[in-house]
């Protein structure tokens, strides 16, 4: 079920299995997973509700250690990092987006987006977060703060955000999930068009055939098993195997 | 169980820390009303012994002044005019001066280390007083009670010195009498004196009061209305009981003090109380705005909204309130202990113990508590009813909505005009009605500045701008603006550290500042190279001075004076006043004229300090009906006003006059040239070279100032408690947003670097507010006691205050916004 490319990957999960709980009795939400993402492509992960979707996603960023397995980002085992390598791995490499906002309620659009910067330390420069700003199409609302946005453009400043550090890869959970269909189709414009124009890699958890089908690869997980890998796939062919699937 | 009780059941169970907070802020206002209250009653239960106890007398007439006050002295035609009121058998004049035992070269103490006082044989008579040995006396015999007369080793016949204001005399003690019961021999010592010998001793031919004795069966309250019915305006008839006359004992006074002192604290704590609880409550509403909203969003009417936030508060509010009075008893036990310790309270007053009263006490304690708690979330209420719910679910808290309401505004506009009125009022008008000026504006200003810092908080965001900046740039801004984003937020951390900061130095700077003004002013005044002061007793006897030249020692004769012209400040208040002998005192006493000329002090004038005059609207060269000491009014001129007032008499008289119109007249003290250093001073009598009286004048931990510090620190523990809440409630919904900065990249360190920043931030912003509020109040004062526009400070409290105030902010917040190592979920 793993997916060889000829540079190494980006991310590479092996035999990555998560138990919540008990160790013995508890919620088995991965399975000895393997997967790898190469380098600046897009996956989109689908799969019932419960399924382990964002465990996965979780596992990969570093955000809960796996019970067993292993994970690499960037050839860096990250699994058993060091609370400071994992702090400086998601201020250098890993961005995340989620379904529900994570933007600073008293901070500007244009300060939210500068904010990872200025936690790393880094020489800020608002010329690149006004760039990204205009990038996500909310150049006029540069000055407004979170709750002056709609639900989209506070997704796609989270979006601008996650991308000023120049990160290698870009998580998502569910990042089009309470947006309407066109702010969704633009905001995966935008994670398209990353891939495509920095190299960075995407993964992306979605229930939405539509949006999974902008993906290069989508993987479609079942009790925190990997069940099946599609490449290129229409949005029918994919809402067909999501149902069969289920 | 009902929907909405598992509501907020739910909300308890989930957010622990919010409603903990709650917890601690009733638990302790509980605690400390119910103590204060259970001390306050049993201080007052305290019984009270008077002379006369409960034997034959239906009651004492006595003279009431405007004030309220029993005043001794009665009109001499009074008596006669009360022989015919209905079943009255008999009235006798009772008559009292201060007059000591003289054993061994020194004075017999009366209980406390008081001084001793003798009352004339027909009152003690018509009391019930009973010879067990002896005769009546007769002459210049003395009779005392068994216990006294024991302790000195006199029976009757044997002779014995006394010392009274004429100076000492040889009496024969005629007899020992046993007091009625009831009455206070066993706590005070008895003394008599033959009617006509108290009559001739110096001071006011008034007696002190009537003792009415009824025909026997008769109903005493009827009597004493009858006799209220005829004394008209002026006069009261009070029962034997009530009767108290001389000098009140020590002890007696400490616990009127401790008193005085716990209503005071009372009054600042319930002030408090409303605050702290207010502003706990109202995060801890806000904080539940997303499911208001809900609930608002569900179809859930206003009011129903509103009932069920109230409903909720007075839940979780009622039963710590009832828990906390549990704890009051004990606290009791250790404020009397603390009272006690620095010298308050008298060791033997009495400890609380449980009765119906006390019950009483707590259950209106724990009711007290539950009603400032929801009177002061009223606000939050309201607006809980008025919330936005599309805005609250978005923003995740109700606060955006409701920071800056405008009743709130009101209110504390109207406080801080409250705090100007109490300062203007007082303006120029001497430093002490100053000193009372300032302490009831910052009363008002502290609250003032609480309920207006949603409005002054930005104001000061620069300041945590600042402090912020120094904490480092990649938190300190977000810092900043999380202050300045929620204003609510911050100013419930504030408003405890204004409070803490702003009571403590107004309260603990305002003796010292008046103190450092009377230290100033007594040094600037006195000439004397030798002060005699009293040593054990209430006053001097006025024979000190007798045996010293009358070009080489002044003397200050203490009484009061009743100005009549008061109707513009309410009530009139007595004014202490002296009688001194204008030859002498310019030499030994350099007042600081004013205007006017102070050896004009003769007959029927008067001087006055410049506030003193500028409070009664006196000016020098005008006559004012002035009602002396023993009630008799003197039409008097003023004829000069002096500058150095601070810590010695408002009012001179001339010493005639003083003292043939105080009814037991004393001296305050005795001046000295430098000839007299070999004077040796009479029993009872302190020498006192310059500079050592000049040093017991120094600012110093006096009782009166411990008394004060346990105040201060009393709301300063008070205050860091609900700072330690607010600032823990504060980061208890702000786990959104460490999460999203965890996510992003912010270390462990910078998240703890943030919340401290944001705690010390808002709290520096209350400290600087709260320092403001105590120099607007002391300024004026400092002024007033001519030491310039600063005040003198309390070092110790004044720095360490607000460092206890910012560590307990952040360290509270710190345990508040702790989490798992990883960002987790
Ligand atoms: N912190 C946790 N503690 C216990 N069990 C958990 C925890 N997080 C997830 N689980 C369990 O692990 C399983 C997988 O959860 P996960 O959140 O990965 O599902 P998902 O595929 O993202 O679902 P959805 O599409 O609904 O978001 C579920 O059964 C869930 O109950
Ligand atoms: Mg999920």
């Amino acid at each position: 079920m793993s997916t060889v490319s000829e540079v190494s990957p980006a991310v590479r999960l092996h035999q990555v299995t998560k138990v919540f709980g008990d160790p013995t009795a508890g919620t088995v939400a991965l399975r000895a997973v393997t997967a790898d993402f190469a380098a600046g492509s897009f996956t989109a992960l689908m799969g019932p509700s419960g399924s382990g979707k964002s465990t996965l996603l979780m596992c990969a960023a570093g955000l809960t250690r796996p019970s067993s397995g292993v994970v690499q980002v960037a050839d860096q085992r990250i699994d058993n990092a060091s609370e400071s390598a994992l702090t400086r791995l998601r201020r250098d490499r890993i961005s995340f987006v989620f379904q529900h906002f994570q933007l600073i309620d008293s901070l500007t659009a244009l300060e939210n987006v500068l904010l990872p910067a200025r936690l790393a330390g880094r020489r800020v420069r608002s010329g690149d977060a006004l760039e990204l700003l205009d990038l996500v199409g909310l150049a006029d609302r540069t000055g407004h703060r979170p709750a002056q946005l709609s639900g989209g453009q506070q997704q796609r400043v989270a979006i601008a955000r996650a991308l000023i550090t120049r990160p290698t890869v870009l998580f998502a959970d569910e990042p089009t999930g309470a947006l309407d269909q066109s702010a969704g189709a633009e905001v995966l414009e935008l994670l398209r068009g990353l891939c495509a124009a920095r190299g960075t890699t995407v993964v992306m958890v979605t229930h939405d055939a539509a949006a999974a089908a902008a993906a290069d690869r989508v993987l479609l997980l079942l009790d925190g098993v990997l069940v099946d890998e599609l490449r290129s796939a229409t949005v029918g062919e994919i809402s067909d195997r999501v149902l069969v699937g289920r | 169980m009902s929907a909405r009780l598992r509501l907020t059941a739910a909300d308890v169970r989930l957010r622990p820390g919010r409603v903990l907070a709650v917890a601690v802020a009733c638990l302790v206002t509980a605690a400390v009303l119910g103590a204060n209250g259970l001390l306050i009653a049993v201080l007052l239960e305290r019984p009270k012994v008077s002379p006369l106890g409960s034997g034959e007398v239906t009651a004492v007439v006595v003279r009431e002044s405007d004030s309220g006050a029993v005043a001794p002295a009665v009109a001499p035609d009074l008596a006669a005019r009360l022989t015919d009121v209905p079943d009255v058998r008999r009235v006798v004049e009772f008559r009292g001066r201060t007059l000591s035992v003289v054993a061994d070269g020194a004075l017999v103490a009366g209980r406390d280390r008081a001084g001793t006082w003798a009352w004339n044989w027909s009152a003690a008579e018509a009391a019930g007083y009973r010879i067990e040995a002896g005769t009546p006396p007769a002459g210049t015999e003395l009779v005392l009670d068994p216990r006294t007369a024991d302790q000195l080793g006199l029976r009757p016949g044997d002779q014995v010195e006394t010392l009274d204001g004429s100076g000492r005399t040889s009496r024969r003690l005629s007899a020992v009498v046993v007091p009625p019961a009831g009455g206070s021999a066993d706590a005070e010592p008895t003394l008599l004196l033959a009617d006509d010998q108290v009559a001739r001793l110096p001071g006011s031919t008034r007696a002190d009061a009537l003792l009415v004795t009824a025909a026997s069966g008769s109903d005493p309250v009827r009597i004493r209305s009858a006799l209220d019915a005829r004394l008209g305006d002026g006069y009261r008839a009070i029962s034997a009981e009530d009767f108290r006359p001389g000098p009140a004992p020590t002890s007696e006074q400490q616990v009127e003090a401790s008193v005085n002192l716990l209503a005071l604290l009372l009054f600042v704590l319930v002030t408090s109380a409303a605050m702290v609880l207010g502003t706990t409550l109202s995060l801890w509403i806000s904080q539940r705005g997303p499911v208001l909203a809900v609930l608002r969003a569900l179809g859930v009417s206003r009011l129903r909204l509103r009932l069920l936030v109230l409903g909720d508060a007075a839940m979780v509010v009622a039963p710590l309130a009832v828990l906390g009075v549990l704890g009051a008893a004990p606290t009791a036990g250790a404020i009397r202990t603390a009272l006690i310790h620095t010298g308050i309270l008298p060791p033997d007053a009495p400890a609380v113990r449980a009765s119906g009263a006390g019950v009483a006490i707590l259950a209106a304690a724990a009711l007290l508590t539950v009603l400032l708690a929801l009177t002061a979330s009223a606000t939050a209420v309201r607006a809980a009813g008025r919330i936005d719910a599309a805005e609250a679910l978005r923003a995740g808290t109700s606060e955006a909505k409701r920071a800056r309401p405008v009743g709130r505004l009101l209110a504390g506009l109207s406080l801080l005009a409250l705090a100007a009125a109490a300062l203007v009022a007082t303006a120029g008008k001497g430093a002490v009605l100053l000193g009372a000026g300032a302490t009831a504006s910052v009363l008002f200003v502290v609250p003032a500045l609480t309920v207006l810092s949603p409005w002054l908080a930005p104001l000061f965001v620069p300041v945590a701008g600042l402090l912020a900046r120094l904490a480092g740039r990649d938190v300190g801004r977000l810092a900043a603006a999380n202050l300045r984003h929620s204003p609510l937020r911050t100013a419930a951390i504030a408003a405890p550290a204004l409070l803490a900061v702003g009571l403590t130095t107004t309260l603990l700077g305002m003796p010292r500042t008046l103190d450092e003004g009377v230290a100033r002013q007594a040094d600037q005044r006195l000439l004397a190279a030798q002060v005699v002061v009293p040593a054990g007793t209430a006053g001097l006897p006025l024979s000190a001075a007798e045996d010293l030249p009358a070009d080489q020692a002044a003397a200050m004769i203490t009484t009061t004076v009743l100005p009549h012209n008061e109707s513009r400040y309410g009530g009139p208040v007595a004014v202490p006043a002296a009688g001194i002998d204008p030859t002498v005192l310019p030499t030994l006493l350099d007042l600081g004229i004013n205007d006017g000329d102070l050896t004009a002090l003769t007959a029927d004038t008067f001087a006055a300090g410049t506030g003193t005059a500028k409070q009664h609207g006196w000016s020098t060269g005008n006559s004012y009906q002035i009602e002396l000491a023993d009630g008799q009014s003197r039409n008097l001129r003023l004829i000069a006003t002096y500058q150095r007032e601070l810590g010695i008499a408002g009012v001179l008289l001339p010493a005639e006059l003083a003292i043939s119109h105080a009814p037991d007249p004393t001296l305050d003290m005795l001046l000295l040239t430098d000839d007299q250093h070999t004077w040796q001073p009479p029993p009872g009598a302190r020498l006192l070279d310059r500079q050592t009286y000049l040093a017991t004048l120094q600012p110093r931990q006096t009782t009166d100032n411990a008394a004060i510090l346990i105040i201060s620190l009393v709301i300063a523990g008070y205050a860091l408690i609900s700072l330690a809440n607010t600032a823990g409630l504060a980061q208890s919904d702000r786990h959104h947003q460490r999460h999203a900065l965890r996510m992003i990249g912010g270390s462990r360190h910078q998240l703890r670097r943030l919340v401290i920043t944001e705690a010390v931030g808002a709290t520096t912003i209350g400290i600087l507010l709260g320092l403001l509020a105590a120099l607007a109040g002391l300024t004026p004062l400092a002024i007033a006691a001519g030491s310039g526009p600063l005040p003198e400070l309390d070092p110790r409290w004044t720095i360490t205050v607000p460092l206890l105030c910012l560590s307990a902010a952040a360290t509270s917040a710190t345990l508040a916004a702790r989490q798992p190592r990883g960002p987790g979920r």
